[in-house]
């Protein structure tokens, strides 16, 4: 196991080192039957993450947090720790809340760049910039929708 | 299945409206019926698309829809504007066949200006309402919800937001939970000791 961790000097290795695996090793090393490893979540999934999404998810900047912070947490929910239990609870909640407050922005005007600006003037909404791919995908194909359907109205 | 604006507009051409011939066009023989023959001077009904491409060739005049007058409009407004839930619109498709009438001869069409910002004004609060009742729905997570009276296009303005953010969280829901009872089998006594039963 050694090529996991090039800097080790023996063939094996030793038992409490801390490593990166990818989540699909993690998870096939993990089972419970014959555990080798035992998981340690990513600080943002972990507590103090956990609360400042509880309190107001709309602010917060998903991409800070990971490059696909839903995906990932989709995957590793299937791993066995009692961290992730309770954020995958609270994870549809966050996307609902989130989604909700990108309602309003996705059929602005086009003059408008992107809801970094009027977020100050139209109350909460979901910024730009602070878009999980997820959530990217669900803005850009509404947002491409409505301007279709303004071009039409317009005509 | 997706539709856009455009097919939308295309399906709404199906509908009936009377037109008044200005020239005598002998029986059409179409493959869904047949249409004619026009005498000059006697007002007949035929489907949008052959009274549209008739006007455009000037061969008739149309004569608006009963309910494209200021009049019956402003109806229209008052009740949408007092009542929260959606009215019943005269056409399933009246702003498809508004907005083809006055693209091509709004002059057919009396006080043509003011019925304009009337359907917009009816539209506005119908799009309005629907905002509002999206949000609720989506924070609710209802399963499912019953609305009357919603025409094609206005449900072409949620698509695709609406079915795909609630589809998405689903999805999440769905996922986690089945990934809990998977690894059940795998999971440690006090996990398994907070599944339900």
């Amino acid at each position: 196991m050694r090529f996991l961790d090039p800097s080790q000097a023996s063939t094996d290795l030793p038992a409490g080192s801390e490593i990166e695996l990818p989540i699909w090793a993690a998870r096939v090393l993990s089972k419970q039957k014959r555990a080798f490893i035992s998981i340690k979540m990513p600080k943002f999934y972990g507590e103090g993450y956990r609360e400042v999404l509880k309190a107001d998810p709309t602010v917060v900047d998903l991409n800070k947090m990971g490059p696909q912070y839903y995906q990932s947490a989709l995957q590793m929910c299937t791993l066995p720790s009692a961290e992730m239990e309770k954020i995958s609870d609270s994870l549809p909640d966050i996307l609902q809340k989130r989604v909700i407050a990108m309602a309003d922005s996705y059929s602005l005007h086009r003059d408008v760049k992107s809801t970094d600006e009027v977020s100050n003037q139209m109350g909460n909404m979901l910024k730009f910039h602070h878009m999980d791919p997820l959530e990217l995908q669900i803005f850009n194909d509404s947002k491409a929708a409505s301007e279709d359907l303004d071009d039409w109205l317009k005509v | 299945m997706t539709l856009t604006a455009e097919e939308l507009e295309y399906i709404a051409q199906e509908e009936e409206v009377e037109i008044m011939p200005r020239v005598e066009i002998p029986t059409m023989w179409l493959i869904t019926g047949d249409v004619g023959p026009f005498e000059v001077g006697m007002p007949i009904k035929i489907p949008l698309w052959i009274a549209l491409q008739l006007r455009g060739d000037n061969k008739c005049n149309i004569i608006a829809p009963y309910w494209l007058t200021k009049s019956s409009m402003e109806k229209v407004k008052e009740f949408e504007t007092k009542s929260p839930l959606f009215s019943k619109m005269p056409s399933k498709h009246y702003m498809s066949i508004a907005k083809l009438i006055f693209e091509l001869c709004p002059e057919d069409v009396p006080e043509a200006d003011a019925i304009k910002l009337l359907i917009k004004d009816v539209w506005d609060c119908r799009m309005a309402k629907l905002q509002t009742a999206i949000a609720l729905f989506i924070e609710k997570g209802a399963s499912w919800a019953k609305v009357d009276n919603l025409t094609q296009m206005e449900m072409c303005a949620i698509r695709p937001f609406f079915p795909h953010s609630l589809g998405h969280i689903h999805r999440l829901r769905k996922t986690i939970q089945a990934a809990r009872l998977h690894s059940a089998g795998n999971a440690s006594v006090e996990v398994r000791g907070k599944l339900p039963k």
